[in-house]
């Protein structure tokens, strides 16, 4: 599968991999991602996690436990070939995603399955020989100390790359010239895999055995009159026996390892646009992009199947940016590779991408194919991440709607669905209003902290609700006339008999019973499920998922359940 | 709240370390070749007093009972007999303590504000003639031993000039006047290596701020210069002095054993120095975890003060 | 008369590796009231030319020619005080583009707001913080009465640049300069901090000098666009007009390069090679190692800005457009897009 030219110069074999990677829809998943969590605790330590705590127990401390939720439940599949991009910005998770499928951070909870075998299971060696990781920043992620060559080489040295195997036969195409008198046998060891790439189980090496100088004048008669043509990395060795007019030529690789390695890092500068000559330099000298190029001819080295790309374009111009993903789109062609592109730009995951998945706050919110996403999108959040983006071009729309708020925190995440504090669609409960439910929602709150302001039953009906109308009639949607919005009556009474139950003392009651009127957007954590419900748009391999309890209608668009 | 919370942590967090030190020091004890009684006693003692020395520190006991026992002893504030003195090292120490603090803190006192105003100058000046002499200075502070410094200043001072007396101390609470004139040089020693150290630290760690965005940014705002430099980049600059500072309590330690042989300043240097010559352990060791406290507290000091100036660090 | 008028800045860095001429020959004009983009790549003199502004070039840098007129006065013969009392925060305020480093860790936000008042105004500390309090209300801090105590450390990147916003509007300036100030933030959060310029604008019509690389943010809040390469400005116009009719080939291939989100790219076309090292410029016209035409000229003459416009609005330093009109003269010699990368390291923008 690699363009190197093999009759003129050799020059080393990858590894030996199947002839078709990108698949089809038949193909089992490369990656199989199911339930994956990855938390961090908040306190480092025994002693920084005490807190003081007058009111627990007989000693007043207690034992802060909380986490930093960084990957909170993600599922996903990953087949030979495909790109998927994961979007989302800053805090959202997907760096650590990344690394933890990569195994560079130990999974809280979830499997990671790679071609099949879980990868509990896979050496650590095998693992790291099929996957490669190209990191954010061209700039710390190349020592400055080393040279670019080396810095290449470095997973070929790690994998004791090549290794000759044993399975693959070794074989020589001889052509003669000026030989028609003499029997020519050749040779060659086992291991020419190490040189040569083998086609259908076998190394073959090329070589013209001809005589030196003119045919006419001289007479073969020493293993000095004749010359081999031999591909870079062999050696020959030639015996005649002029009685026999036989000719022996035994071949066998004289390249040493180093000198595999250097060849095919040179090569692998110039597949990803960079000059042989380059080898000798160190990072510093070369631009952002250069480096990135670099870092992907490391990535490439060993013939990974899948890269993960973290953020490989975000540090550059935008016009590097374009020469690089056009790098790797063409490199994905050449090797078969299977990337997991991750990246906050959406235009970046769009130019690459097979099929896109949208990250918020440790989950997967909406996944699709690309064009799909980016023509319509189902999830709030998705379609506000799509929205923001600026757009040069003034015959277009701009920036249209701005959510507003901050992104919560990991460590303690919104209950239901963790984009209901900033979701502009949220799902109202029949009667409420905006305002209504937010004065609901602050009792709520209250309640469930067990803080609730004032003792006294109307005072603090009062304080909560007091600015909320009751409506009179029971199906009443619109806003009243007054300061904060409207309430059902139904939920009134449910709320002043929750504060009565809470004055009491039985805050769980108290819970309980306001959580009845609980928007669904907070009762439940909304899967991340075929989108359209009961109309299925699960065509093949392809799906359209989304997390989110609105519901996708016949023409597209989201309305409310 | 979060500091008060911090600063209990760090300090509880002491008391395995001093544990494990006071552990040490009685498996060194005993550990030491040669006979504890004769330790204690000197060399050939009598059998009668010998037997009286075992049969109270219970030198016969297995040695995990001793251990137990050491500590207990330890906790109650016992923390032996001087053999050569005759009285218990805790009073000794008591005693000799306030010499010993007396010139550190003095040092402290003479060198903090010079380096610290040095250093600034230096960053300010940052390449220019002043900051090269202040660099040189910088460099002979700390090259000169300080034995030798102390020899030198008693040789011209006490010597030649007749200046000062060179040895012998008053507290500076009962006679402020002639302690002065006692503790001038003592100071000057243990101050001048210090200052050399902080004055580099200081300097070196004000250019580094001085690169910094948020300066570009007051500068940018029309703050003036000097305002910038001592308020808005020493307090970010004083982040790694204040370590330093700390972990010069322990320097000063040492220091000061010199400097009180020298200069005949009764303190806890000098105790201890004598104690190794005679011998007398339990003076030694008490004087050792003396120190290790005093090192320990300041470090924790250190922690806390840091703390106290960066607000980023979590103390929560 | 413009509010600020930038003729032929020149600002170089002195260092031990040559001259860096990072602006080298650099003019524009701001309106009361108006905003005016300043977009180039890295390595363009972006920054390094509002820096000069404000006189906040130190060595090895300084500006050794050109003439920056705010309000009819002459900035390059104000002395270092006279810079710091009268210009910098009162009358033009920068907005710097990682908030997080441009904010001092050990000081509370209130803190440093405060200081930029009271060294600033006559106003006392007990009005600064009421004026502190105000403005983190107006640049949209939830809780400004509770926050103004924090650290910028406990604050979000999208607050923390809000912070800086509201610093730099507490002196009431007449011309805020902003560099990169949304590059480092998450585009959902830049979105909140493009409509607060949005709303400044209207609100206190200040003037401003908005730096970036990105043409969609300049869309978003630029009345007009100055393109620059290195070190000098190409072209210059309403932005609209800009995007709809380029005329400089930069400027062509920048829009043609970018990519935006309601396409499918795969007619992006990059410009082939980097920016050449600002120590040894190209002579004559910066950017005809890369341009697509070329004339023999244009290694001999350095352009000036032609009009091209039809109200004198629209600038360009091509040519091509000697009296305004293009030229169609077939070029002398091609010269490739695909130059070989330039291996040097590029000085700070």
């Amino acid at each position: 599968m690699s363009t190197i030219d093999r009759t003129d110069d050799g020059g080393p074999s990858g590894t030996n991999r199947t002839d078709d990677r990108t698949g089809g829809s038949d193909r089992e998943p490369l990656l199989e991602v199911a339930g994956l969590q990855k938390h961090f605790p908040v306190n480092s330590g025994l002693l920084s996690s005490i807190r003081f705590d007058p009111e627990s127990g007989p000693f007043p401390f207690r034992y802060d436990q909380s986490s930093v939720k960084a990957v909170d439940g993600v599922d996903f599949e990953l087949r030979p070939g495909e790109t998927l991009g994961i979007v989302g910005e800053s805090g959202c998770g997907k760096s650590t995603l990344a690394r933890t499928i990569l195994g560079l951070e130990e999974p809280t909870a979830g499997d990671i399955t790679f071609d099949g075998r879980s990868t509990d299971e896979i050496p650590e060696g095998e693992f790291r020989k099929r996957t490669q990781m190209v990191f954010q920043d061209p700039q710390s992620s190349l020592n400055p100390r080393r040279k670019v060559g080396h810095i290449i080489e470095d997973p070929l040295e790690g994998t004791d790359w090549p290794r000759s195997d044993s399975s693959v036969g070794a074989d020589t195409e001889v052509r003669t010239e000026d030989l028609s008198e003499y029997a020519v046998n050749a040779t060659v060891d086992d291991n020419a895999d190490l040189v040569v790439d083998p086609v259908d189980g076998v190394a073959t090496v090329l070589l013209t055995v001809r005589p030196v100088g003119d045919p006419t004048e001289k007479r073969v008669e020493t293993a000095d009159d004749i010359a081999v043509d031999l591909p870079w990395g062999f050696d020959a060795t030639v015996t005649v026996d002029e009685t026999e007019r036989t000719i022996d030529i035994d071949v066998s690789v004289s390249a040493s390892k180093a000198d595999l390695r250097r060849e095919r890092a040179l090569e692998l500068l110039e597949q990803v646009g960079l000059k042989r000559e380059y080898y000798d330099r160190h990072p510093h000298e070369f631009s952002g992009g250069q480096r990135q190029r670099i870092n992907l001819a490391r990535a490439l080295s060993i013939n990974p199947d899948l890269v993960v790309a973290d953020e490989p374009v975000s540090g550059l111009d935008v016009s590097v940016q374009a020469q690089i993903l056009n790098l790797m789109d063409d490199l994905q062609e050449e090797y078969g590779l299977t990337y997991l592109l991750i990246s906050h730009d959406l235009s970046v995951v769009r130019y690459v991408a097979d099929r896109v998945a949208v990250m918020y706050l440790g989950e997967f919110v909406e996944m699709a194919p690309t064009e799909e996403l980016f023509t319509e999108q189902y999830h709030p959040y998705a379609r506000a991440l799509l929205s923001a983006v600026p757009n040069p071009d003034p015959d277009q729309p701009g920036i249209e709607s701005v959510i507003q708020g901050n992104v919560p925190s990991a460590s303690d995440p919104p209950r239901g669905c963790r984009f209901h504090t900033r979701c502009p669609s949220f799902i109202l409960p029949d009667g409420f209003s905006a305002a209504g439910y937010e004065a609901y929602d602050e009792l709520l709150g209250a309640v469930r902290e067990q803080e609730l302001e004032g003792s006294d039953l109307d005072a603090v009906v009062e304080t909560y609700l007091g600015d909320i109308d009751a409506s009179a009639s029971a199906d009443t949607a619109t806003d009243a006339a007054g300061d904060g919005g409207t309430i059902p009556p139904g939920a009134r009474s449910d709320a002043r008999q929750a504060v009565e139950r809470a004055l009491e003392g039985d805050w769980t009651a108290a819970r309980e019973r306001l959580e009845t009127h609980e928007s669904v957007c907070q009762s439940a954590t909304p899967a991340l499920d075929p989108a359209g419900g009961t109309t299925s748009d699960v065509v093949g391999k392809t799906e359209r998922l989304t997390a989110c309890h609105l519901e996708v209608t016949d023409e597209g668009g989201t309305r409310e359940p | 709240m979060g500091l008060l919370r911090y600063a209990f942590r760090r300090f509880v967090q002491i008391i395995p370390v001093l544990f494990g030190i006071v552990t040490l020091m009685f498996v060194m004890m005993h550990a030491l070749p040669g006979d504890p009684v004769r330790l204690y006693l000197g060399t050939e003692p009598g059998q009668e007093l010998a037997d009286d020395l075992i049969a109270s520190y219970g030198f016969d006991r297995p040695l995990h009972e001793q251990y137990f026992d050491y500590l207990v002893r330890l906790g109650q504030g016992d923390l032996g007999q001087s053999f050569v003195y005759n009285r218990p090292v805790s009073d000794l120490i008591w005693e000799r303590m306030e010499p010993t603090l007396v010139v550190m803190g003095l040092s402290y006192l003479v060198a903090l504000p010079m380096a610290i105003g040095l250093g600034i100058y230096g960053a300010a000046r940052h390449n220019e003639a002043g900051d090269h002499a202040s660099r040189f200075a910088g460099l002979a502070g700390i090259s000169t031993p300080n034995f030798w410094l102390a020899l030198m200043l008693i040789y011209v001072v006490t010597y030649h000039l007749e200046l000062l007396p060179a040895s012998g101390y008053t507290s500076p609470f009962i006679d402020p006047v002639e302690s002065l004139t006692l503790l001038i040089m003592p100071v000057i020693t243990l101050a001048t290596a210090q200052t050399a150290l902080l004055m580099r630290m200081t300097r070196s760690s004000m250019i580094e701020e001085l690169r910094a965005d948020y300066i570009e940014t007051a500068r940018a705002y029309g703050i003036p210069e000097r305002k910038v430099l001592i308020r808005h980049s020493f307090r970010n600059a004083l982040l790694p002095l204040v370590t330093i500072v700390g972990l010069q309590v322990s320097t000063l330690l040492g220091g000061s054993v010199i400097v009180e042989e020298i200069f005949a300043i009764p303190g806890l240097g000098r105790l201890f120095f004598d104690s190794l010559i005679d011998q007398d352990y339990s003076v030694a060791v008490g004087v050792t975890l003396f120190f290790s406290t005093l090192f320990l507290i300041g470090v924790v000091l250190t922690d806390i003060a840091y703390a106290y100036i960066d607000p980023r660090i979590k103390y929560d | 008369m413009s509010l600020l008028e930038v003729e032929d800045l020149q600002t170089y860095f002195f260092t031990s590796d040559g001259i860096v001429r990072a602006v080298d020959g650099v003019s524009f004009e701001v309106e009361t009231g108006e905003s005016l983009g300043l977009v180039g790549e890295s390595g363009a003199g972006k920054s390094v030319a509002v820096k000069s502004l404000m006189g906040l070039i130190r060595e090895p840098g300084r500006i050794v020619n050109g003439s920056i007129k705010y309000d009819g006065q002459e900035l390059t013969d104000l002395s270092e005080q006279e810079l710091r009392r009268d210009i910098r925060g009162n009358e033009i305020s920068i907005i710097f583009q990682d908030a997080m480093s441009a904010l001092n860790p050990v000081f509370t936000v209130g803190e440093q707001i405060e200081e930029v008042i009271v060294e600033n105004t006559d106003r006392s500390p007990t009005e600064a913080r009421e004026r502190a309090i105000e403005l983190l209300d107006d640049v949209g801090i939830p809780d400004p009465a509770q926050r103004i105590d924090e650290y910028p450390h406990q604050y979000s990147g999208g607050m923390q640049q809000r912070a800086m916003i509201a610093m730099a509007l507490a002196c009431d300036p007449r011309l805020i300069i902003a560099d990169e100030p949304t590059t480092a933030l998450d585009v959902t959060i830049q979105a909140g901090i493009l409509e607060l310029f949005d709303e400044i604008q209207e609100k206190y019509e200040t003037s401003m000098v908005y730096v970036t690389h990105d043409l969609g943010v300049v869309r978003e809040v630029c009345d007009r666009v100055a393109v620059m390469y290195l070190g000098r400005v190409v072209e210059s116009a309403p932005y609209e007009e800009l995007y709809r009719n380029p005329k400089h080939p930069y400027t062509q291939s920048l829009i043609n390069s970018v990519v935006t989100p309601d396409e499918t790219l795969d007619e992006l076309d990059p410009i082939g090679g980097t920016m050449p090292s600002a120590v040894s410029p190209p002579s004559g016209c910066r950017f005809r190692t890369r341009c697509s035409v070329e004339f023999g000229e244009c290694s001999q003459l350095t352009p000036p800005l032609y009009d091209v416009g039809d109200e004198e609005t629209h600038t360009t330093a091509c040519l091509r457009y000697d009296d305004g009109v293009e030229r169609e003269e077939p070029a002398l010699h091609e010269s490739t897009t695909s130059e070989p990368a330039v291996v040097e390291e590029q000085t700070d923008d």
